[in-house]
């Protein structure tokens, strides 16, 4: 599913703009970057609620689609500025962790079984 | 100048990890005994034990360094040492001003009590913040409060696999302003930037810990000052095993 559509069905509130076409094909939800750097999938949206500009890095050099930042966190300037540098999408949303990752895994499940 | 051994990285019964017998006095004695000339008091977002420290070593062979093991937003260890109590003070008070680690926040839920003791090891009280949670300030806050504080910030334990800036943030942030890093050898050294210094320390969280690592300083006498030049490797002083 596009990562357009899937930001519009999930009400997340854009950080740092980037690659809207781009399609997610999974999702990871870890706050532990060591984590991430070791699991996180190709093209996978990633949840947390780590806002560290750190994210920015591991998201790129695991290839995801994006970062989603939960629990309504205030993201600091640093973090937005890598995410620009690097084309890292990020959003952000009130919702915490378990209700977004059910809610992202539900829609992307349908797809699969919509094929 | 001579190398003084340190090991700058001790809790006390304060912190909610730490056994009961980790008081003051045995510390001190304990540090003694393993030949130690200097160690740092380090609980867990917490000062309350350091006058204890202090004044059970003042006198003796082993200088105490005032210090505190800050937990950032990141759930990063960082840990603070000071020139003075006040200091260390000063960056408690930051910490639960700023509406960190709210009082009565559930103390027992680690299963030991957080002791705050006096010099003859006497029970004054039991700490009702949960120390063992996280700060709201991140990584970079923190090190820039402590350094305008005059003290210097050490990644804790910096290549373990829990609670460090490896296993929080995946790597180092390339401006992260350390003063050192702590080193366990759990993982290889390749991981952690050549710009910063080692140090080992034991962590202890029981006596029989204590002085297992420690780091040799060459340096003039035991002091908080002498430490931040050996650290820095300032004037001939600097860091010896």
């Amino acid at each position: 599913m596009k990562i357009a559509e899937i930001a519009d069905k999930l009400g997340l509130e854009v950080v740092n703009e980037g690659q809207w076409e781009r399609e997610a094909k999974c999702c990871y939800a870890s706050d532990m970057l060591s984590d991430v750097l070791a699991n996180g999938g190709e093209g996978c949206l990633w949840i947390t609620r780590q806002s560290h500009p750190n994210i920015v890095a591991v998201a790129a050099i695991r290839g995801m689609a994006g970062i989603i930042i939960t629990g309504g966190k205030q993201i600091s300037p640093d973090t937005i500025e890598k995410a620009g540098q690097e084309q890292v999408m990020i959003f952000s949303t009130p919702k915490q962790t378990c209700e977004l990752a059910g809610m992202l895994y539900m829609l992307l499940s349908n797809e699969v079984e919509r094929g | 100048m001579r190398i003084y051994w340190a090991d700058l990285h001790i809790h006390t019964c304060l912190s909610p990890c730490a056994e009961l017998d980790m008081t003051p006095k045995g510390i001190i004695k304990r540090a003694a005994a393993k030949g130690l000339d200097m160690i740092a008091v380090t609980d867990h977002n917490s000062a309350g034990n350091l006058s204890a420290a202090l004044g059970c070593a003042a006198g003796g062979t082993v200088a105490v360094i005032p210090g505190m093991e800050i937990t950032s937003a990141e759930e990063v260890h960082i840990l603070a040492l000071f020139e003075t109590i006040d200091a260390a003070a000063e960056m408690q008070r930051q910490l639960y001003d700023g509406g960190d680690f709210p009082p009565d926040a559930g103390h027992k839920a680690f299963g030991t009590e957080q002791v705050i003791v006096n010099v003859a090891d006497e029970i004054l009280g039991f700490e009702p913040r949960l120390l063992a949670g996280a700060s709201s300030k991140g990584l970079e806050d923190i090190i820039g409060a402590v350094h305008a504080l005059g003290g210097l910030a050490i990644a804790s334990h910096s290549d373990r696999e829990s609670f460090s800036v490896l296993s929080q943030l995946g790597f180092f942030p390339e401006d992260a302003m350390f003063d050192a890093i702590e080193v366990t050898g759990k993982k290889p050294d390749t991981l952690l930037p050549a710009r910063f210094p080692r140090l080992h320390s034991s962590d202890a969280h029981s006596p029989d810990m204590i002085g297992r690592k420690k780091t040799g300083f060459m340096m003039e006498a035991p002091t908080f000052r002498e430490l931040a030049m050996a650290i820095k490797g300032e004037g001939g002083r600097g860091i010896r095993g």
